[in-house]
């Protein structure tokens, strides 16, 4: 896709005399407030985790994360059977956060979040997926990028058969105590089974091992098995991001599934598999 | 309402209308047929009106000039008249089946007495069919464009419901349709990019084409296959009498149009060419390691024999072209990319007439629309080859009948098929290392249809046009049969003003898949298949049409409802075709990639127009709602398309005070388009999962919650032209033409984005002027 967009904008900067101007957006954009919540459960978490913000708009100034963060929010998370914890804030991470040990997440079942913010209910539920990857393989082959990277790594995972799965890989490369790479997927670290039921899975990822580097770097691999609004929900930031003005390329619409007013954002379920390795 | 009760509801109207109105005395009558030709080319005229005052019948030619007009014997005067054209009176004493040609002569336009009298013909109030458009060669010529290159569609997006997309763009939205749900045919072939530039200028090169017709709704059976509109371009047969010919040089591009006789009288040929050149003339000012180029061309070729009165022969060809191409060369490293997208098509009619009151046509068509994309790299000694394509391949039959058994009847009935042959994604990749990929897509089917219509002259006062169209579509096993009953019908309460209702159904087996909506070369067609139906529309329109004879106005008003089913959209973050994918060979199946909704459009329209006279043009006004619904976009809530606009107004003026001076103007405003703008961020949802992405620019991550969410500024512009004609001996003529785009440069929105915290908006084409050399020979 990207010799097309190259290729695009250098004709149309060619063929058409263009021009930038500030634009007063006062009026132009909505300006209400929305209350952002984003949390995701995951059997293999040591600490549940609830992040509640705001959002602002673009078009003011920008503001410390810290400014953001709603912190005398209620945040609750509760299980079928009624079993419930309250999240406590945390200044270091922004989030509501609770052990692990005081909610068992259980692959399968569904729960619940309930947050209240300045006197208003927000809600929303999720389903743990039932099963996790079980086999990851991986190649590395000595190979130059478009860039600067001169390593492959190609991984390949074991679709869960028989149901439609939503997975988020990603790895990084351990090079010395602080030279820590994470490897860029691009847009093949999101990957489903979709129309491909009981396939491999694939996805390449580039990064870089300089001549006479230690022989003992580490290969950190994760593989998540999410809720399909997970995906999405992640997916459209990694497109968002990186199509932000594109003329050519649609906006995505962020999926919500928080309920409540001016309530946005996604509570879902997934399952970690790990993996790492020395080369 | 239901299918059934509409063809019930019809079939009724018909039957008590043949009763009432239908019960003639017996006279003998006799029938006058032939041909209505252009003086000094012989082009055969269409939609000419061949009237007679005294038993106030009459009928119109079709579109290859023949007419059929069977009346009781005896002494009648016939007038003959069509816009531009002088009028001819003559009388003629009928005692049997007659056969007669007329040759028109071309006036001069800014001539007062052009104007017709109250003649029956052509005019809005004066025919059945509403919601059509037509708009003459010659006004696209006058109408201010932008660099100078006259377009077809361009002058379209000033007629009410028909609007522009973007800046700039050639693709065209009717009555809160896509460009995808219109159809637009080039001597009976199926155009499928009508585009150049990525939108900027359309294929259609203005210099070969005859007549353009657009109809909006109130669909006559014989069209079909599209939603929202059908653009009916028409090219010329060449002059069959002399040489003459037309060499146009402009900024970007030079034309040329040569025709004439190949057999004088019996065969003519017709050739036009165009190319831009800004290829060849940046082509010194290259550095030697980098090359780029680009260019468009057009050419239309077409070929008209006359065997006899009764057969005719026409062979038209069409083939447009797009290319960019770069090379750069540094030390040990290559770059090759080439770009290339086109239509070609080709169409071979044969006219028969078997009798003085049947006339037909059959066409073989041929459409071909195909994108490339070639990329060739080279790093020290390890290579990279990418080729991409998709494209269309449409092998068509056609044959239509005309049968005119009265003057109350103008009846028309055919048959089409066409096999499509779509290929939404070839691709092949090499490269040092890895196994070769070549993934392959390919969807065939074959659509057909059979439909009839009647122009049905009730009374004098009272007409009605039923029409109905059976369609099938056949993708490997699946068959979709869909019925789609027409009717219009109108009543005149004054000879010159009319009230008019109709109603269509449309079914739409072709559909282009497209995220970008400015009708770039990447947007892909597929047809319907087991997976997905067909889109389909309902349209009910009314309006009243008033012509103001003596002074060459007319004033047209038309409210709408469209109701659409199963229109089609990519999916959120679904895009063209998948090419992440191709790095690792994985298929991606494009139906996967889809959904299907709903859409509605209404409004209404206005249309003040001024056909004669020194000072000729139009103001339109629409009034306009199009919103869509799919249950997986917008989390499943109903929202205002792209190009939902209120309000869309145009005034276009054309004064020649004298044959060598032509003065034109138009300015329009409209209701800025909706944007999806992703105007919020917050804290990103991505820093509690626990796999980092690691692209990610910003740790705010942007968003939005609602589909086109924005709207932007309201649009406006003022274009103006002035032609200089100076006029030789033996036809010959010069024309020295200047345009000004965008005069006051206003800054209109293309895209908006945010940048450090303001929103920006970016803006093109401002104060473009042009010149032009035109000589005629």
């Amino acid at each position: 896709m990207r010799y097309l967009k190259n290729i695009l904008l250098i004709i149309v900067g060619i063929c058409i005399i263009s021009c930038e101007a500030n634009v007063d957006a006062s009026d132009l954009l909505k300006k209400d407030q929305l209350v952002v919540i984003n949390g995701y459960l995951s059997p293999q978490d040591t600490t549940l985790k609830v992040q509640v913000s705001k959002s602002k708009s673009r078009a003011t100034p920008k503001i410390n994360n810290d400014e953001l963060v709603v912190k005398n929010a209620t945040v609750v998370l509760y299980d079928e059977e009624k079993n419930e914890v309250s999240l406590v804030y945390t200044d270091t991470s922004f989030n509501y956060e609770a052990p692990a040990s005081d909610l068992r997440i259980i692959p399968g079942k569904k729960y619940f979040l309930k947050v209240i913010v300045d006197g208003k209910e927000y809600k929303a539920s999720c389903t743990i997926p039932s099963k996790k990857v079980e086999k990851i393989d991986y190649k590395i082959e000595i190979k130059q990028s478009e860039f600067s990277s001169n390593r492959l790594l190609r991984l390949t995972i074991e679709d869960i058969k028989e149901q439609n799965d939503f997975y988020i890989v990603g790895a990084t490369v351990t090079k010395s105590l602080n030279n820590v790479e994470v490897i860029d997927f691009e847009l093949g670290q999101f990957a489903t089974d979709i129309s491909r039921e009981n396939t491999i899975i694939t996805a390449d990822g580039y990064f870089t091992i300089f001549d006479g580097a230690s022989q003992n770097s580490r290969l950190k691999i994760k593989v998540a098995n999410t809720e399909k609004i997970l995906y999405d929900a992640l997916r459209t930031t990694y497109l968002n991001d990186s199509n932000d003005a594109n003329p050519f390329s649609e906006t995505v619409i962020a999926p919500n599934n928080i309920n409540g007013e001016n309530g946005f954002g996604v509570f879902a379920g997934y399952q970690l598999t790990e993996k790492e390795v020395t080369f | 309402m239901k299918t059934k009760q509409v063809i019930l509801a019809f079939g009724i109207l018909f039957i008590c209308f043949n009763e009432a109105f239908c019960q003639e005395k017996k006279v003998t009558k006799h029938t006058i047929s032939g041909y209505v030709k252009e003086q000094g080319s012989q082009e055969y005229l269409p939609t000419v009106s061949i009237y007679i005052p005294e038993s106030k019948v009459g009928t119109t030619t079709n579109d290859y000039g023949f007419f059929s007009l069977t009346i009781p014997e005896g002494a009648h005067e016939l007038i003959i008249s069509f816009i531009g054209y002088g009028t001819i009176k003559k009388t003629i004493d009928l005692n049997k089946d007659i056969s007669i040609n007329f040759d028109m002569k071309q006036e001069t336009e800014n001539l007062e007495e052009v104007i017709i009298n109250t003649d029956r013909g052509v005019n809005e109030s004066q025919v059945t069919q509403m919601s059509v458009t037509t708009i003459k060669p010659s006004e696209i010529e006058d109408i201010p464009a932008i660099l100078g290159e006259k377009d077809v569609i361009k002058a379209l997006q000033l007629m009410p419901g028909i609007q522009r997309g973007n800046e700039g763009s050639a693709g065209f939205f009717v009555r809160g349709g896509t460009p995808d749900q219109n159809l637009i045919i080039l001597d009976e072939a199926p155009v499928y990019n009508s585009n150049h530039l990525f939108g900027i200028f359309s294929v259609f090169n203005g210099d070969a084409i005859k007549s353009i017709e657009t109809y909006k709704g109130g669909f006559p059976a014989r069209f079909g296959g599209r939603l929202s509109s059908v653009l009916k371009i028409d090219t010329k047969n060449g002059n069959k009498e002399r040489w003459s010919g037309k060499a146009t040089i402009g900024l970007i591009s030079s034309s040329l149009l040569v025709e004439g006789p190949i057999n004088k009288g019996k065969t003519s040929f017709i050739f036009s060419g165009r190319r831009t050149y800004a290829d060849l003339l940046t082509k010194p000012f290259q550095k030697k390691n980098y090359k780029a180029g680009y260019y468009f061309m057009d050419l239309n070729f077409k070929i008209h024999h006359v065997f006899n009165e009764k057969n005719k022969l026409y062979w038209s060809n069409y083939f447009g072209q797009d290319k960019f191409n770069s090379v750069e060369k540094k030390s040990g490293e290559n770059f090759k990319t080439k770009l290339f997208w086109g239509n070609i098509t080709s169409t071979l009619r044969w006219n028969h007439q078997f009798s003085d009151k049947f006339f037909s046509n059959t066409s073989l068509i041929f459409s071909n629309y195909n994108f490339r994309i070639k990329v060739d790299e080279k790093i020290n000694n390890e290579f990279f080859n990418f080729k991409i394509n998709s494209g269309i391949n449409d092998y068509g039959i056609k044959t239509d009948f005309d049968y005119y058994p009265s003057p109350k009847h103008s009846i028309r009935f055919g048959v089409t098929s066409t096999y499509h042959n779509f290929a939404p994604k070839q691709s092949k990749i090499k490269q040092t290392g890895a196994n070769d990929v070549d993934v392959t897509q390919k969807i065939k089917s074959v659509e057909s249809a059979v439909y009839a219509e009647d122009d049905f002259k009730i009374t004098n006062t009272l007409s009605f046009l039923p029409g109905l169209r059976l369609t099938h579509f056949q993708h490997k096993s699946t068959d979709y049969l869909n019925l789609e009953p027409r009717a219009t019908i109108a009543w005149n309460i004054k000879p010159d003003l009319a009230l008019k209702a109709s109603y269509s159904k449309m079914n739409q087996y072709i559909h282009l898949l497209t995220n970008s909506g400015i009708g770039l070369p990447t947007d892909l067609w597929v047809s319907s298949t087991d997976r997905l139906k067909s889109q389909i529309s309902e349209q009910y329109a009314f309006g009243i049409a008033k012509d103001f004879l003596e002074d060459g106005y007319s004033v047209t008003a038309e409210g709408y409802y469209k109701k659409m089913n199963d229109v089609i959209s990519y999916k959120e973050g679904a895009s063209f075709l998948l090419l992440e994918d191709l790095g690792t060979g994985k298929e991606v199946n494009w139906e996967d990639n889809i959904t299907t909704g709903q859409g509605w459009a209404y409004g209404g329209e206005l249309l003040l127009r001024k056909k004669t006279g020194k000072l000729t043009g139009w103001l339109g006004y629409t009034l306009s709602w199009s919103e869509r619904q799919f249950e997986e976009l917008n989390q499943g809530k109903r929202f205002f398309s792209k190009y939902d606009r209120r309000h869309d107004l145009s005034l276009v003026g054309i004064y020649k005070p004298s044959d060598r001076i032509t003065l034109s103007g138009s300015w329009v405003f409209s209701t800025g388009n909706n944007f999806n703008l992703p105007d919020k961020e917050s804290l990103s949802n991505t820093n509690n999962f626990p796999i980092s992405i690691p692209s990610l620019s910003s740790n705010g991550a942007p968003f939005s919650t609602e589909r086109n969410n924005f709207r932007g500024e309201n649009y406006h512009r003022l274009d103006l032209g002035i032609q200089f004609h100076k006029k030789f001996t033996k036809n010959r003529e010069c024309t020295w033409g200047g345009a000004i785009y965008n005069i006051y440069g206003r800054k209109n929105p293309f895209f908006y984005y945010f940048d450090d915290s303001k929103l920006k908006k970016v803006s093109v084409l401002q104060f473009i002027p042009s010149i032009n050399y035109t000589y005629k020979f």
